[in-house]
């Protein structure tokens, strides 16, 4: 294959699409429209997990130790701490930090008629992985040193088993949807194709071989998916934007608990992928049908 | 240049759309197939382009037994042939000489060569005017002229015509026929499906009558009505 044989399908390609142009835009708006509500159903779940994987890790385990605890030792179970595989930090909080904090909390009035700070040294540990808190918390109890273990066990629970239905409801979901646009996109390029079936006849019988015949359908199949992916795109970011105007401003907490939203290029890079592949994979299929030699 | 041997053609529905037909075609001739309609002309023709194969028999091809060639050559085995349709077959969304281009650029020749022989071939049937016109702007005889020109642009040694008059009036009939024969004169073997009596009795070529499947008759210069 030669350089003016690949400049020639794909001038093909092009020309088809341009005189072709009822057929190329309802082919376009079929795949702007399918990937749209693929995209707009994919960042609905993504941001609804990451806002369900975002709160655990909010959830630190306190620990108090006992009065008899000297710093020092305190020091040593820090470290030991630190060196458990599910714990990623630890903080201690000794009893003269802790004191005026909750001091500030109450009103001074009631603690300050307290003679000496009641107290206890502490820790703040943060886990690596949340829905191991049982397992850690019964740990650091058993420790002779340890007065008192504070988790949030069973919100963490909750939470975990709502970000695991997301997430398979998601997935589920995207994989669904998927095949719906696939399909949908597939009958909107079919026709396109039985349209022209025509031509692959006339082309046969001039004796294009079949990739010939095949590259510039191909071609246009890529180049429509991009273009709806492209649009469909532009509609995501459009009504994304409208939302977290109208609505996300009076729900800010959502905002902050739901970390960073999605990179604009992801969804711009995974709908476009999506629309090349499936059009160019769909174009092929439809093709096919028409090539096949006795 | 052509060689039918006992060949038969069976649809999957049971139809026999050709019967042990024995067909021979040398270099140069000009040959009518006529026939009514479902007599088995398209088939015929359809072996020699292999877009059917033979149930029965063979069918050799400028030395080729066609049945024979492997799928990824036949598009190489069809550029030694023009097809001229009933229905014109132009891409509709090309031009006049878009089209005629088109069957050069297929194959992948170089541009200048391409524009060389699109210009002869549109210039032999005479519409170097139309050729920025689209299929849909041209009057019958036009398009089927067109279609003469892509079919020959390549300069193939046979020509196949499937009822290339069917859709035209008798004057242009004539006319498409004279153009065939021009090209006939020029050294290309010609096979034409037809039925139409008036320029079949008129141009005074070999008539290969076929019936239900079975050639019944074959005369050198023969008319359509000729009796077996």
């Amino acid at each position: 294959m030669n350089l003016s044989h690949i400049e020639f399908l794909v001038e093909e390609a092009l020309v088809n699409l341009r005189r072709n142009g009822l057929m190329t835009l309802a082919a376009i708006g079929t795949v702007a429209l399918a990937l749209a509500v693929f995209g707009g159903f994919g960042l609905i779940i993504w941001r609804l997990e990451r806002l369900a994987n975002s709160l655990p890790p909010k959830f630190a385990v306190d620990v108090f130790l006992k009065d008899s605890v000297s710093r020092q030792r305190a020091q040593e179970l820090q470290k030991e701490f630190e060196t458990h595989p599910n714990i990623a930090s630890v903080t201690f909080k000794p009893k003269e930090q802790a004191w005026p904090e909750f001091q500030k909390e109450l009103q001074q009035e009631i603690t300050a008629a307290l003679p000496y700070n009641p107290l206890p040294d502490s820790f703040i540990i943060q886990l690596k992985d949340p829905s191991r808190t049982g397992d850690v918390s019964k740990w650091l109890k058993s420790l002779p040193e340890v007065d008192a273990v504070r988790d949030a066990k069973e919100e963490v629970d909750i939470i975990l088993s709502v970000a695991t239905v997301v997430r398979w409801i998601g997935i589920a979901g995207t994989i669904l949807l998927l095949i719906a646009t696939s399909v949908i996109i597939y009958n909107a390029v079919r026709l396109t194709v039985f349209a022209r079936r025509r031509e692959i006849r006339v082309m046969q019988l001039i004796g294009a071989t079949s990739g010939t015949i095949r590259a510039p359908f191909v071609l246009e199949g890529v180049v429509q998916g991009l273009l709806g992916a492209w649009i469909a795109c532009g509609l995501i970011f459009g009504v994304s934007q409208l939302v977290s105007h109208f609505v996300m401003r009076k729900l800010v907490f959502i905002e902050s608990l739901g970390g960073s939203p999605m990179p604009v290029w992801v969804v711009f890079v995974v709908l476009s992928v999506l629309g090349a592949v499936i059009g160019g994979a769909v174009s092929t299929l439809s093709v096919r049908k028409y090539l096949q030699v006795v | 240049m052509i060689e039918i041997q006992e060949a038969s053609v069976t649809y999957p529905n049971g139809v026999h759309a050709l019967r042990e037909i024995n067909l021979r075609v040398e270099k140069g001739e000009f040959v009518f197939l006529v026939g009514a309609t479902g007599a088995g002309k398209s088939t015929l023709l359809k072996l020699i382009t292999r877009e059917l194969l033979p149930t029965r028999g063979k069918v050799i091809v400028a030395g080729r037994n066609v049945a024979e060639i492997p799928p990824q050559e036949v598009p190489y085995y069809r550029r030694m042939m023009g097809v001229v349709f009933q229905d014109f077959g132009l891409l509709p969304n090309k031009t006049v000489w878009e089209n005629v281009a088109f069957a050069l650029r297929v194959l992948g020749l170089p541009r200048k060569e391409i524009r060389k022989r699109t210009a002869n071939a549109v210039d032999l049937v005479g519409l170097l005017r139309r050729c920025d016109s689209f299929p849909a702007q041209l009057s019958g005889g036009e398009a089927q002229r067109v279609a003469i020109a892509r079919a020959i642009a390549n300069d193939p040694p046979l020509l196949l015509a499937d009822e290339p008059t069917g859709n035209l009036d008798p004057d242009t009939s004539w006319d498409i026929m004279q153009l065939l024969s021009h090209i006939n004169i020029r050294g290309t073997t010609v096979l034409v499906a037809s039925h139409d009596k008036y320029v079949i009795d008129r141009m005074r070529k070999r008539v290969v009558m076929l019936e239900r499947g079975a050639i019944v008759s074959d005369v050198p210069c023969g008319v359509y009505a000729h009796e077996p």
